[in-house]
């Protein structure tokens, strides 16, 4: 008797937890945001600056921890970037969250980003910077939850090729949608 | 918009097919052509020093091109089961082949 109710007591926790499990197997965190990096000028001319935008395009029904996060255990959204010689990274400015609360916290507000944010890496052109097509390397982790569960974080790498040019007067404003402020 | 496997499927097969065709015309043109990290690079020494990076952007399924100061980015067309430059409906063979005369100052094609 106590081995069927026990199997009965499995059979249950097994169907309850189905929705979770099909749900983490079939979305990743890479599905959830569709990140993608834009420059302020292109092309930029050496010895002037030009800001990166990093645009997170997430998913509706997901978030991702912000920058500031409200619980130790949830894992900060993150941009790392290197440059080849010639050019000198700033910090990285990123957005304020919203605070929000999830079936998962508990009616704890937690700090989150949803639908499209801009983080934004500011960096100097060297009057050393080679000409032509400069690739930067940036990587951004972070982690992304739905209002039940949060998903591994993962960490994607951005192409980012920034076009230098020698002459001041040939630079050119570009991607204005993502540098007005906001 | 295509899924991350179809994306990458497809620009593999696009960057393979491209690189063999600029290797070629490399050697007819005398330019260079490195791929590395996903990413390929046309490097010209002459007439005037420059480079060309074509690489896919993943998380938004283009393949962005990066040449005469100048950003190019194609988004895939399945009517023309190409990736294809919205704003002149140019495939990527002949975005490639125009920037690489432009740069060498003589007409070629991919």
């Amino acid at each position: 008797m106590n081995r069927q109710l026990n199997f009965v007591a499995y059979l249950l926790l097994a169907l309850c937890a189905l929705p979770i499990a099909v749900v983490s197997q079939s979305v990743s965190a890479k599905d959830v945001v569709a990140p993608a990096a834009y420059a302020s000028f292109d092309p930029v001319a050496r010895g002037t600056a030009v800001q990166v935008a990093v645009v997170m395009k997430i998913r509706p029904d997901f978030h991702v921890n912000a920058r500031e996060v409200s619980a130790e255990y949830l894992i900060p959204t993150d941009l790392r970037a290197e440059a080849p010689t010639g050019f000198q990274l700033g910090e990285v400015a990123y957005p304020k969250g919203t605070l929000r609360t999830f079936t998962f916290s508990k009616n704890k507000q937690l700090n989150v980003y949803t639908d499209t944010v801009i983080l934004r890496l500011p960096v100097k052109v060297l009057a050393s910077a080679p000409v032509g097509a400069q690739s930067l390397t940036l990587k951004l982790h972070y982690q992304a939850c739905s209002t039940e569960i949060c998903l591994p974080p993962v960490t994607r790498e951005i192409p980012t090729t920034i076009n230098v040019v020698a002459a001041t007067s040939a630079a050119k404003p570009a991607n204005k949608e993502f540098f007005t402020a906001n | 918009m295509l899924s991350e496997q179809d994306f990458q499927k497809k620009a593999d097969a696009a960057f393979e097919d491209l690189k063999k065709r600029l290797l070629l015309l490399g050697d007819q043109h005398d330019f260079d052509v490195e791929g590395e990290s996903g990413k390929l690079e046309i490097i010209f020494e002459e007439p005037d020093p420059a480079k060309f990076v074509i690489s896919p952007n993943t998380p938004i399924r283009e393949i962005w091109i990066s040449a005469l100061s100048t950003s190019f980015k194609l988004g895939w067309s399945d009517a023309r089961n190409a990736f294809v430059l919205e704003k002149t409906g140019e495939d990527l063979h002949t975005v490639i082949g125009r920037v690489v005369s432009q740069q060498l100052g003589a007409q070629v094609k991919l």
